[in-house]
């Protein structure tokens, strides 16, 4: 298992309870979605995994890392296995797309040169490779999306998590950004997609599982 | 976990490449906000200039003191009357004891020529010759003698039928000494002061860089960058103020013992002693320059874990 939740609790309070007993397993390579009202626990989930904020009960582990016993000086590491898609997009005004496309590489040590030509390589795939010398606030919100997934996959992490991508975004687009994802997934990388698009999920045919008031109600499986 | 390409970088080059980025950035840092850094470094530079002047004064007294140490002497004026032969074997007794070094006799009218040549005490001279001159035995004291042994050979001389009267004015050179002590505390009490200040106000303006680049950073956190990842241009950014506080410090002191040049060695004529104010040598001014990089790099670096911890 890439993703192990075993009966996992998120209160913020003593009264607000975001997420209560969730247990779920994710296979490597698998893709799927997490679905629900807002409040619903989607978004607490996905902070759970990249280690935002720390669940309250339970145990989880992810990319073999146990979410609890993971020391401060692991999770850079541990972070930089999985990639994270904001709804806010989290770019970076002041720089390039390029730039900003190639920081997780930087990070990551790679050179100028080796970090701006695989960002070029992965904006090809999203297809902006003729705006790489925009700013973001020269783009369209579903174009500063795409620049968002460029930025979490050009470090190829093992698993990607996804929050509210197509939130802003018209059909159409919605679909396109689904099959950048559905390639990514292709490729052996697990996607993990916070939405509550339900017509589109309904369209891709992929597992989903159902929150509702921070408790796993469903967790389906459709029929290959 | 998948590999980005099959040369993933090693951890050395991967230091290396973050510190020649990290000193990239850290030098735009104060470019990017030039008014608020102008600011910075001219805070930065009084903080640094203050001790710094303190500590040039206190060395130029204390290189004063240890010339004056030497030229000191003890001027023995002899009873009347005596001798050739008395004065040789005073002058043989004198040259026995360890505290001294060398002894000369003055006749009284190299005495009274020595009178008419200063301007000060030629009107006076002509009541002076009415009276006759003793003759004068100057005693120059070894290098390493205190004021006090000094003091006690001339309180032992003084006892001698042979000798008139021991001058020893030691009080200007316990006052120099006592002067150069209260500049060394002073100094002391300002290098810790102004520290004090120059990691307080570090700590204010790299916490203003924290904020203004928050977004980033939390971005950088998210991605997987390190702490010291993040801090490292804050750090550089820290080490260019300091770099640019003490050359500005520098300059500073250079335009103050200019300034002083003229009064001090008006004031050290008036004493009888030529003064020349020295700057303080190039490897001293490096040091300072060394010192005060690091400094800025401490403050910067206390400051950047604190407040990027914080967010």
């Amino acid at each position: 298992m890439i993703i192990k939740f075993n009966r996992v609790s998120k209160s913020y309070g003593k009264d607000n309870k975001a997420l209560s007993d969730v247990s779920f397993d994710v296979e490597p390579g698998e893709m799927l979605f997490l679905t629900g009202h807002s409040g619903a626990g989607k978004t607490s989930i996905l902070k759970l995994i990249m280690k935002i904020e720390d669940m309250s009960y339970g145990h989880a582990t992810v990319n073999g890392y146990g979410l609890k016993e993971l020391k401060n000086h692991q999770l850079p590491l541990y972070r930089q296995s999985v990639g994270m898609i904001f709804q806010d997009h989290r770019l970076l005004e002041n720089r390039t797309i390029l730039d900003n496309v190639a920081l997780s590489l930087w990070i990551r040590g790679y050179g100028k040169e080796e970090s701006h030509k695989q960002a070029r390589v992965v904006l090809k795939q999203v297809g902006l490779e003729e705006k790489t010398h925009f700013y973001p606030d020269q783009l369209s919100s579903g174009q500063q999306q795409r620049v968002g997934i460029a930025r979490a996959i050009v470090s190829k992490p093992d698993i990607l998590l996804a929050d509210e991508p197509t939130g802003n975004l018209d059909p159409d687009l919605s679909l396109e950004l689904m099959e950048i994802f559905m390639k990514i997934n292709a490729t052996g990388t697990t996607v993990l997609i916070a939405s509550h698009d339900l017509i589109l999920i309904k369209r891709l045919r992929k597992r989903v599982l159902v929150l509702d008031s921070g408790q796993l109600i469903d967790d389906y499986r459709p029929e290959s | 976990m998948n590999q980005i390409t099959k040369h993933a970088p090693s951890h050395i080059l991967k230091w290396y490449r973050g510190h020649i980025r990290a000193l990239v950035e850290g030098f735009k840092m104060p470019l990017l906000t030039p008014y608020s850094s102008l600011f910075t470094v001219i805070t930065l530079a009084i903080c640094f200039y203050l001790p710094l002047v303190m500590w040039t004064l206190w060395q130029n007294f204390s290189e004063v003191e240890d010339s004056w140490r030497g030229q000191g002497s003890i001027a023995i004026f002899l009873k009347k009357g005596l001798d050739a032969n008395e004065l040789t074997v005073l002058q043989h007794d004198l040259l026995d004891r360890k505290l001294v070094t060398a002894v000369s006799v003055v006749d009284k009218d190299t005495i009274k020529a020595n009178l008419n040549d200063d301007p000060q005490l030629n009107q006076v001279i002509d009541v002076i010759s009415s009276h006759e001159l003793p003759d004068q035995i100057l005693v120059q004291p070894h290098p390493n003698a205190t004021s006090e042994q000094l003091q006690t050979l001339a309180r032992n001389l003084q006892l001698r039928q042979d000798i008139d009267y021991v001058s020893f004015d030691a009080e200007w050179f316990n006052q120099l000494k006592s002067l150069t002590q209260a500049f060394y505390y002073l100094m002391q009490a300002s290098i810790v002061v102004f520290l004090v200040i120059i990691l307080v106000f570090l700590s204010h303006s790299i916490g203003s860089e924290v904020a203004l680049h928050k977004k980033e950073i939390s971005l950088q956190k998210l991605l997987g960058a390190t702490p010291g990842q993040i801090r490292r241009r804050f750090l550089y950014g820290g080490m260019y103020y300091g770099l640019l506080a003490s050359l500005f410090a520098i300059l500073m002191l250079r335009v103050t013992l200019w300034y002083l040049e003229k009064p001090i060695a008006d004031l050290s004529y008036s004493f009888g002693q030529v003064i020349v104010l020295r700057t303080p040598y190039l490897l001293e001014l490096l040091l300072f320059v060394v010192f005060a990089t690091l400094i800025s790099w401490l403050g910067a670096r206390v400051s950047a874990s604190n407040h990027i911890a914080s967010l």
